[in-house]
């Protein structure tokens, strides 16, 4: 059956959800739907004319071409899942079918290739396995840089890691992230709270017992650290360990050694541990209550997270992650906050950190039926909040804070226009944002 | 721009790689005194990203020139004193034309524009009332 003549093929391709180009056999391209122009951030008008991987941007545009794959043995290829980058930057995970093209002779004339956005499904993936990369992590503020600059190396080493920071700064999801950046990303990553667990049961935990080690243990049973053998260990609340268990895991870090509970015979095993606490280690070792040796043995590298606080200019990046991944997961069209909610949320003290903001903007998604997210879909302690900050007599230095803090929310975080507004300079900002930094502190 | 500096190109093959991930050699050059001279050739046998910025950064390169990548790897490369110049696409010999004759944002992969940061471009004039 073929299409009536009065049909244009053109509307029909320009009216499905997923992208569709064409290309000659010089891999220019000769087609370019609308859905590819959206889901690419290439308008049709640009991509006409040019090489296929110029404009596609894929994993596999260097070498490993669908197409090319396609022309060459003549057969279609269909479902393989990619990842493009957009030209703001965006990898966005996509599943492609390429075919080849023939005239009405049967001669190959150049090939097709349709593809389907899953950053949906890409989303709800991440959440379930929570894989995360250091792409995941959100945020450009000063307070993050020198974590930023370090990662990469730090994931490829074998270095014992200490994540320290408030409760709720993502100190998982770095976790996560050097695990998948490191030459061990394709071993488990095993997580233990440390502090969720009664000493006896953490004990067996981690390190496993021998069958008729105590009572009911009828067979033998790996600990954690066994699972986790070529893999990672994510030690969180490090700080709860018990003394006892501490120097266990005092005697792992020096001999890579572990030994079952019960057990004679100890076993080698080759795990990295990242250990994440929000307590003052340090402190804990002047107390008493952490061994000295532990805490050095852990602290080979320290990465300390900062809080939302300190990093208050990443506020619209975060609320713009949170809002992208809630619509998709909620199946909503909320197209962001409102500029009072961006001002009541800079000004806020955010004890709880990334996910408080979290948890505050999926309180809002629920109450906020499409639109802009406004203060009386905020929940009713931050409502509060903001009536009382505005009837609160302020010193001259919170005034000059709040008004910078609010041409930084006004300007979406963007440091030049909010310092072109404020006619300060760079560097006047920088002082400002560390004094009200210090302010937020007190 | 004064003093030496090492200017590296992620390549596939003969020309740029599309994306930064896919790059199967680095191409090093040195610039000194606006001329250009070949510093070597890395190839790079894994499609390990992380790698490849460790390696960038091992290497001393002050300038990456690059096609497609992403936000965050830009942001991380820049705090590591590293100019980065994406969406740049070409062959090496047309990049390396480009380069000298400050001609690199002609260069520029569709729909993308190579920014006034980038040192490898003419300066637009302004009429004296502005654009018209």
């Amino acid at each position: 059956m073929s299409l009536p003549k009065d049909i244009s093929l053109d509307a029909i391709l320009d009216s499905i959800a997923d992208g569709v180009f064409t290309v000659d056999l010089d891999w220019n391209i000769t087609y370019f739907n609308a859905a590819a122009s959206k889901i690419t951030g290439i308008s049709s008008r640009d991509a006409l004319g040019h090489k296929c991987w110029e404009v596609f941007r894929s994993s596999i545009c260097d070498g490993q071409c669908a197409l090319k794959y396609c022309l060459k043995h003549k057969e279609n290829i269909t479902n393989k899942s990619i990842f493009i980058i957009r030209p703001d930057g965006q990898k966005i995970p996509i599943s492609i079918s390429a075919a080849p093209l023939h005239n009405k002779k049967g001669e190959i004339i150049g090939g097709v290739e349709t593809f389907r956005d899953l950053t949906a499904i890409h989303i709800f993936r991440q959440q379930v396995e929570e894989k995360y990369t250091f792409e995941d992590i959100v945020g450009k503020s000063q307070a993050l840089t020198r974590i930023f600059r370090i990662l990469p190396q730090v994931a490829r080493s074998n270095s014992t890691v200490l994540i320290t920071g408030e409760s709720g700064t993502g100190k998982e999801l770095f976790a996560r992230a050097i695990h998948n950046l490191s030459e061990r990303k394709n071993r488990p990553l095993i997580t233990v709270n440390c502090g969720a667990l009664p000493e006896n049961l953490l004990e067996s935990e981690l390190f496993g017992y021998k069958a008729g080690a105590f009572t009911d243990a009828r067979k033998d049973k790996p600990g954690r650290f066994v699972l986790a053998d070529g893999g990672t260990i994510f030690l969180d609340e490090i700080g709860d360990l018990p003394l006892s268990l501490q120097v266990k895991l005092l005697r792992f870090l020096q001999e890579k050694t572990i030994e079952p509970l019960g057990g004679t015979e100890t076993i080698k095993v080759d795990v990295r541990v990242i250990a994440a606490t929000n307590k003052d280690l340090g402190q804990m070792v002047e107390e008493g209550s952490f061994r000295q040796d532990l805490y050095y043995r852990l602290n080979v590298v320290h990465l300390r997270l900062p809080s939302l606080r300190e990093r208050r200019e990443d506020l619209p990046l975060l609320i713009n992650h949170f809002i992208r991944r809630f619509n998709v997961m909620q199946d909503k069209a909320i197209q962001g906050v409102s500029e009072d909610v961006l001002a009541i949320l800079m000004r806020y003290n955010f004890p709880g950190n990334i996910r408080e903001l979290e948890n505050i903007l999926e309180y809002a998604f629920i109450l906020c039926p499409g639109g802009f997210i406004q203060v009386e879909h905020l929940p009713e302690h931050m409502q509060n909040q903001s009536k009382r900050a505005q009837n609160t007599p302020r010193t001259l230095e919170e005034i000059k804070c709040q008004a910078v803090l609010d041409a930084l929310a006004r300007n979406n975080g963007r440091k030049m226009a909010t310092c072109r507004e404020l006619k300060i300079s760079k560097d006047t900002l920088r002082r400002m944002l560390a004094r009200c930094q210090k302010m937020a502190q007190n | 721009m004064g003093g030496e500096k090492i200017i590296c190109l992620a390549c596939y093959g003969e020309r740029l790689a599309a994306i930064i991930d896919n790059a199967s050699h680095f191409l090093l050059f040195k610039l000194e005194d606006n001329e250009i001279y070949p510093a070597g050739s890395i190839s790079l046998p894994s499609r390990d990203l992380p790698g490849k910025i460790s390696l960038i950064k091992s290497c001393g390169v002050d300038i990456l020139i690059c096609g497609g990548i992403s936000g965050c790897t830009i942001y991380m490369l820049q705090e590591m004193g590293i100019l980065v110049i994406p969406w740049v696409a070409g062959t090496v010999e047309q990049v390396l034309s480009a380069l000298k004759d400050k001609t690199l944002d002609k260069l520029a992969m569709p729909g993308c524009e190579i920014g006034p940061g980038c040192p490898f471009r003419k300066r637009r004039r302004r009429g004296r009332f502005g654009k018209n």
